[in-house]
């Protein structure tokens, strides 16, 4: 396991991130949106081509929108609705957590991935921010560890009908169950990309030594043996598995993530998972 | 924090066995990880290799140092103005005025006002006047027992002088500690460094200055010999014989002091008789006794030839004389008359009438005499004619003519020797009247070695002196307390209060009793005493320097310390979470 070298893993060079937006596509999801006049589908009747649904005519209706035809063969008077077409709003969900930077790759490719959501946000015409859990809004650049190190949702006010992409990787004591029903509820889409170092999800050495929580301070004293790791690897999938299975259940896309370079991750971790698409 | 406060000091050794704890306690090398929850905690056993680490200085360890710190600072009694504690040397006269009931009080006032000048942390020592000079508590003891010595000190002596105890102080009191004297007379020269404290309340008293039996043909009569010093109270004297009360006489005495002799009958066969006059300022020379006094014979035991002992005219000499016996063994005699030296028993006088080797020669009067020793007192030597033969003896040389020495004196490892070099059947030594006086003093030298009591009537710091035969004894004191204990049959103790004292054997069996009473004119006038507070004229710079109550200090490094200790109890267990 090495230690805490943040050099290890520099932000994503500019050209680098965009070459990687314009490459992938965030796949929003097939349900209808909410936001500003846009170009995805959204919720009810809008001003867009497509047809929508009809109803009975009302006074002041719009008389270009009756549909004639069929009152030629009904008598009745009913107006053609057609769909909304809105910008999708992506609000990306930071742990901004110690545990999130407790090597530097892992806060590198953390830095990475915010910006490469907000960056295909912005490609698909969409509107992103950036929330810290138990937080306000954040850019990526602020990211450094320095949040509440337990699953609470962010300060701020979530839009209703956004696609939210939560980046964390759930090392909490607590369980994650109460936090993404709170987000999961009136959301577009969910997305949990779960972030992990490679030295977390397959960790080495051999020997006694003491191992300092990052978060808490705690100390123990173990022998990282064979019979550790597996019991380490045992606890570890279990986490892992519970929080698919809670994104799954909620409808949500999980993605198991390991730090590295932004384009490894796209191809490696991110589009097995449906979480984005080539563009 | 000095080798006054060693449990300050002790409490010090905990900084450096914390550093050491520390220094040498296991550890391991750390990892910073995220989810260290979903390692196993296994217990890792302690491996080889380097023991000593390099000091981590965590919270914990500070917080253990200052605890350790406080806690020494706390047990060495730490104060901001006052690194050393207070020391005062109380000096008490332990006088029998000072027992006298308006001064005691003020004594004992006087006494609790010292006991709550003194902080906590400060020190005190009481030394107790006397012939010998005491120390009654500490040195350097807590305040609290100042009080306790203050209720139950009860002052007996005679007139002493009180520079021996006030030197004792001065040692006692070093260069910081402060001295105060307690008595209830002026001090002559009391010095610059000591505060002198008058606790005396003039008052009238009354004595019993003598107690004597005088033997009648009928009945014997009581003399009691009563001296008033100022104005005393008329009363009535009680007579008890073995705890009765058989007779009570009213006494008054002239006005303005004076003596009073009483002659009171005494019923047939009273043996126990006591004495006591109406109670006044002064108790302890209220009470006299009056016990059986066992007649101490000396036992002679006469190993002369026949020859010898009617040339020596022993049965003229000895027919004169009481106060003696013959005893046939010479093992239990005090006495052993002698033809040839031999070894003396313990405590024995040995006398040998034997002239030395050579010609006989007479010597004539005057004589060298050595008049101190008790075997001549008394005796002239005038006109004698001694006959004795031309060797020498040795011994410490008691009379001598010229060069030759005519009696000596042997000291042996256990008795003594009396050797005589004479020729009795010439010269006219045995029968001059210096004879008899020889052997008159003989038995007064010898009687104190007789077995018993050697005095049955003492005086308040006399010696009580009781010889045995080797068994074990045990002094009980007036109030029923084994004051002393001889195992070799020969007990010796000052008697320091008045009362009846008991000497008993191991097995509790009453062997003797002794009546010591009060005499002393000096103490026993309570008119000359006074009240008075001397200040010292010039203090030692430690004792003028302002001191601080340690109390407050000490609350609150106790405080501290506690605050200190849940600190690192909770870091720990925090820790450990």
């Amino acid at each position: 396991m090495p230690d805490d070298t943040r050099a290890s893993g520099e932000p994503p060079a500019a050209c680098d991130l965009a070459e990687v937006c314009a490459a992938w596509r965030l796949q929003l999801g097939r349900r209808r949106h909410r936001g500003r006049i846009g170009a995805r589908r959204g919720f009810g009747p809008g001003s867009s081509l497509e047809f929508h649904d009809f109803r009975d005519y009302a006074p002041g209706d719009d008389l270009r929108h009756v549909d004639w035809s069929g009152y030629a063969r009904s008598d009745q008077l009913r107006v053609r609705l057609h769909e909304a077409e809105v910008a999708p709003l992506v609000e990306v969900l930071v742990d901004d957590s110690p545990s999130m930077a407790v090597t530097g790759r892992k806060l590198a490719a953390l830095r990475a991935l915010v910006q490469a959501l907000c960056g295909w946000a912005r490609a698909d015409g969409a509107r992103s921010r950036v929330l810290a859990l138990g937080g306000g809004e954040i850019t990526a650049e602020e990211l450094a560890g320095r949040g509440p190190a337990a699953p609470s949702p962010p300060a701020a006010a979530l839009h209703a009908g956004s696609v939210r992409v939560l980046v964390t990787d759930a090392l909490w004591r607590e369980g994650p169950a109460a936090l993404l029903a709170r987000l999961t509820g009136n959301a577009a889409r969910l997305v949990c990309l779960h972030l992990l170092d490679a030295t977390e999800r397959e960790p080495v050495g051999s020997g006694p030594v003491t191992l300092v929580d990052c978060e808490d301070g705690t100390r123990i004293e173990t022998r990282l043996d064979r019979a550790a790791l597996a019991i380490y690897a045992q606890r570890l999938a279990r986490l892992c598995d519970g929080l698919r299975s809670l994104v799954h259940g909620s409808g949500g896309v999980f993605a198991a993530v390991t730090a590295d370079a932004l384009p490894v991750m796209c191809v490696r971790d991110l589009l097995p998972a449906g979480v984005v698409e080539p563009a | 924090m000095t080798f006054a406060a060693p449990f300050g000091l002790l409490a010090l050794l905990a900084v450096p066995a914390i550093v050491a704890l520390h220094l040498f306690r296991r550890r391991l090398a750390e990892r910073r990880v995220a989810g260290a929850f979903l390692f196993p905690a296994t217990p890792v056993a302690s491996d080889g290799g380097r023991r000593r680490a390099s000091l981590v200085r965590s919270p914990s360890f500070w917080l253990e140092l200052l605890a350790a710190l406080l806690l020494s600072l706390w047990l060495s009694g730490f104060t901001f103005g006052d690194l050393l504690p207070r020391h005062v040397v109380v000096l008490v006269d332990d006088s029998a005025s000072m027992g006298a009931n308006g001064t005691r009080a003020v004594a004992a006032t006087e006494l609790g006002a010292i006991a709550d000048g003194l902080g906590v942390a400060d020190e005190v020592t009481v030394v107790r006047s006397g012939t010998v000079a005491e120390v009654a508590l500490g040195p350097r003891a807590r305040p609290d027992g100042l009080r306790a010595f203050a209720a139950n000190w009860q002052p007996n002596a005679t007139a002493h002088a009180l520079q021996p105890a006030i030197d004792l102080a001065r040692d006692l009191a070093g260069s910081h500690g402060e001295i105060v004297v307690l008595t209830d007379r002026e001090l002559a020269d009391p010095g610059e460094d000591l505060r002198a404290i008058g606790c005396g309340v003039a008052a009238g008293n009354a004595a019993i200055t003598a107690l004597q039996r005088l033997p009648g043909e009928a009945a014997d009569r009581l003399q009691v010999r009563v001296v008033g010093y100022g104005e005393v109270a008329r009363g009535e004297l009680a007579v008890s014989v073995d705890g009765r009360e058989v007779a009570r006489t009213p006494l008054s005495l002239p006005a303005g002091g004076g003596e009073r002799r009483l002659e009171l009958p005494l019923p047939r066969g009273a043996e126990r008789v006591r004495v006591a006059l109406p109670p006044d300022a002064l108790a302890v020379d209220d009470v006299a006794w009056l016990l059986p006094e066992p007649p101490r014979t000396v036992a002679v035991c006469d190993r002369l030839p026949t020859a010898r002992r009617e040339a020596l005219q022993l049965h003229r000499v000895f027919a004169a004389l009481s106060g003696w016996r013959d005893e046939p063994d010479p093992a239990k005699a005090q006495v052993v008359l002698r033809e040839r030296a031999q070894s003396p028993a313990r405590d024995q006088i040995e006398v040998v009438f034997a002239a030395s080797p050579g010609a006989v020669r007479g010597h004539t009067a005057p004589f060298v005499v050595d008049r101190s020793h008790p075997l001549l007192a008394g005796a002239t030597f005038d006109g004698v004619a001694w006959q004795a033969g031309g060797g020498a003896i040795d011994g410490r040389v008691l009379v001598a003519k010229g060069a030759q020495v005519l009696l000596a004196e042997q000291v042996t490892a256990r008795g003594r020797r009396l050797r005589f070099d004479l020729d009795p059947s010439r010269g006219n030594l045995v029968r001059a009247p210096d004879w008899p006086i020889l052997f008159a003093n003989l038995l007064e030298l010898a009687r104190p070695n007789v077995p018993g009591c050697r005095a049955h009537h003492l005086r308040v710091g006399d010696e009580l002196v009781y010889r045995a035969r080797g068994e074990p004894l045990l002094l009980v004191g007036p109030d029923d307390a084994v004051l002393a204990e001889a195992r070799t049959g020969e007990l010796a103790q000052v008697v320091r209060s008045p009362g009846i004292y008991s000497v008993r054997a191991a097995n509790g069996e009453q062997l003797a009793e002794v009546a010591v009473r009060f005499v002393d004119q000096r103490e026993s006038d309570l008119r000359g005493v006074r009240r008075f507070d001397r200040a010292p004229r010039a203090l030692s710079t430690r004792a003028a320097a302002e001191r601080l109550d340690p109390a407050p200090m000490r609350r609150l490094l106790a405080v501290l310390l506690v605050l200190v200790v849940l600190a690192d109890w909770w870091v720990l267990r925090r820790g450990q979470a």
